[in-house]
């Protein structure tokens, strides 16, 4: 069982990348992510939320089949967070190392 | 279950939220529906795989900073409008006098509760005099009569007696009205309070 607090950084990084590649909108946004995480529509929203807040998504409507639909795009602040997501991930992965060579030895 | 019904129990379930941010929730769910229904499923099979309105707006209530809760729900449903402030101000002939008949009778009751201990304090007071006098005139009438001195010493006794039971008593019912007044304080501050919903 992941930390809760550790899970919340990495799919707000999951979803950060998934709109690095293109905007989109809720549900899009949750099939894309089911190809390495299973997140329910009801978790996803409020990570939109933050990410918003925090800058690093911009929200805009878009007509579609005569009802709206919200997209979301990336913002330059929020490259620069997934860029340093993935910087992080470096260092937690040369700390899994040193974690994994305690166990084999 | 259909779209309308789930995001009508959605709405009522987030009512303690600002009208802000309850819209923003509502349209992001009618728009991942509408997306689901588009996909082909139905109305039952979309509202299923979203889960429970009340599950849904649980959780929503959770993620949110509890500072945002707080203010949203201290905020009164709807502030001074010009015509409030009219009607306040053409009333006050009327709901003037009737508040400070309000505040005159809670306060009445304190003072009436207060009195009944200062009562109960002055006649053990009373007592207690007696008890120091009762020796002092046992002592004079005895030089007179040695029986009038013995009923007098005697007397004094019963009322030492006395005086330590009712003392005990005073210290009792001072106890229970201070809880009866803080009883009191606090309903009348409920008065004044919404009472917290059950989320």
């Amino acid at each position: 069982m992941l930390d809760p607090q550790m899970k919340r950084g990495l799919l707000e990084a999951c979803v950060l990348s998934a709109l690095a590649r293109e905007d989109s909108y809720g549900y899009k946004i949750v099939k894309d992510l089911s190809v390495c995480v299973q997140v329910s529509e009801s978790t996803l929203y409020p990570i939109l939320r933050r990410l918003e807040n925090a800058g690093a998504l911009t929200v805009y409507s878009v007509e579609h089949n005569s009802r709206l639909r919200k997209f979301y795009h990336l913002t330059e602040q929020g490259r620069q967070q997934l860029a340093d997501a993935v910087r992080d991930w470096k260092e937690l992965e040369s700390m899994y190392d040193f974690i994994r060579g305690g166990l084999r030895s | 279950m259909t779209k309308a019904d789930f995001l009508q129990l959605l709405e009522r379930a987030l009512s303690q939220l600002s009208e802000e941010e309850r819209r923003a929730n509502l349209e992001y769910y009618s728009e991942l529906l509408d997306d689901m229904l588009e996909e082909g499923m139905t109305e039952a099979e979309a509202t299923a795989k979203l889960g429970s309105p009340a599950a849904i707006a649980e959780s929503i209530l959770q993620e949110m900073p509890l500072s945002k809760l707080v203010s949203t729900r201290m905020k009164p449903k709807s502030g001074w409008t010009p015509l409030a402030i009219i009607l306040a101000v053409v009333g006050s002939p009327v709901w003037v006098p009737l508040l400070l008949a309000g505040v005159a009778v809670v306060a009445a009751l304190f003072v009436s509760i207060w009195a009944l201990a200062a009562v109960a304090v002055v006649v053990v007071l009373a007592l207690a005099l007696a008890v120091i006098a009762a020796p002092v005139l046992a002592v004079r009438a005895a030089v007179l009569t040695l029986p009038l001195g013995l009923l007098l010493l005697g007397s004094g006794l019963v009322l030492l007696g006395l005086c330590v039971l009712g003392g005990l008593m005073a210290v009792e019912l001072c106890k229970l009205l201070a809880q009866l007044t803080v009883l009191l304080a606090r309903k009348i501050k409920g008065l004044f309070i919404r009472k917290e919903e059950k989320l």
